[in-house]
């Protein structure tokens, strides 16, 4: 491994970040919301929620996966107190466009939002991550678990099988 | 295989996320055809800025002010679908 510094899973991904079978009215309200949990957390000041809108209107983040639709609404590092890993797990999909051609929209029912501060160090966990996201089956599992801790154990075991091929590779 | 270093400008919104993921997934796919890149990682909107010299530009999202340098506009980095394909794109583009 390299160095110390490394962010692990388990520093960017927590299980009270993980919430399930939540419902919102629009991407806005999504954002808005979930953005507004990672400030309240302490993770991110406040203007990381207007960042974050501004973002997504510039740069649509839901990615057209074969199957469920995924979002991973970011902005930069300028209002990240620490790294996190919001994810929500929709009880109805809502509306995004889609980050390969904005003029079409996805029915997303998985938020990824990341909070990232340090990036020199989150570039594997990032890659990882990404890579479990593209396995259809491991987004069919997070959409059928029963709870977050659920949620949390999935993205856990596949991080780690995932991480461990790619450092063998 | 090629002599000297090719440079690819890697561009997505925020150069934080998304660029991260493939500027990483292009270098080692590169790596493992024995092809050695230098990978610039920029905003968007630093594109105009920063092309000068690139052999060429991966982005995931529209970017504008790219000269003669090549364009490939593409998620497939991400979503994983269509990812063999454009890494050859890559390489023909870069010999």
């Amino acid at each position: 491994m390299m160095g110390s510094g490394v962010l692990q899973f388990k520093d960017l991904v927590k299980e009270d970040l993980i919430l399930s079978g939540i419902t919102y009215l629009d991407k806005e309200e999504a954002l808005r919301e979930m953005a507004g949990m990672l400030v309240e957390k302490g993770y991110c000041r406040p203007p990381f929620i207007d960042a974050i809108l501004a973002r997504e209107r510039a740069h649509p983040s839901a990615l057209p996966m074969p199957g469920h639709k995924i979002a991973i609404p970011h902005t930069d590092a300028t209002y990240v107190n620490r790294s996190a890993l919001l994810f929500a797990r929709l009880e109805k999909p809502v509306e995004f466009r889609s980050m390969g051609d904005p003029n079409e929209t996805l029915e997303v029912s998985m938020i990824s939002m990341f909070a990232l501060k340090e990036k020199k160090l989150i570039g594997d966990l990032l890659e990882t991550l990404i890579t479990v996201y593209q396995d259809e089956a491991v987004l069919n599992a997070i959409y059928d678990a029963p709870d977050s801790i659920e949620i949390y154990r999935i993205l856990q075991k596949h991080v780690q099988e995932k991480s461990k091929t790619m450092d063998t590779r | 295989m090629m002599k000297g270093k090719k440079r690819i400008l890697v561009a997505c919104g925020t150069a934080i996320a998304t660029s991260t993921v493939v500027a990483r997934k292009i270098e080692e796919e590169l790596t493992k055809r024995g092809i050695d890149v230098v990978i610039t990682q920029c905003k968007a909107a630093e594109v105009p800025s920063k092309v000068d010299g690139q052999d060429l530009v991966v982005t995931t999202t529209f970017v504008s002010g790219t000269g003669n340098v090549p364009v490939i506009h593409t998620v497939s980095f991400l979503t994983g679908i269509g990812m063999e394909q454009d890494i050859e794109k890559i390489v023909e583009y870069l010999k």
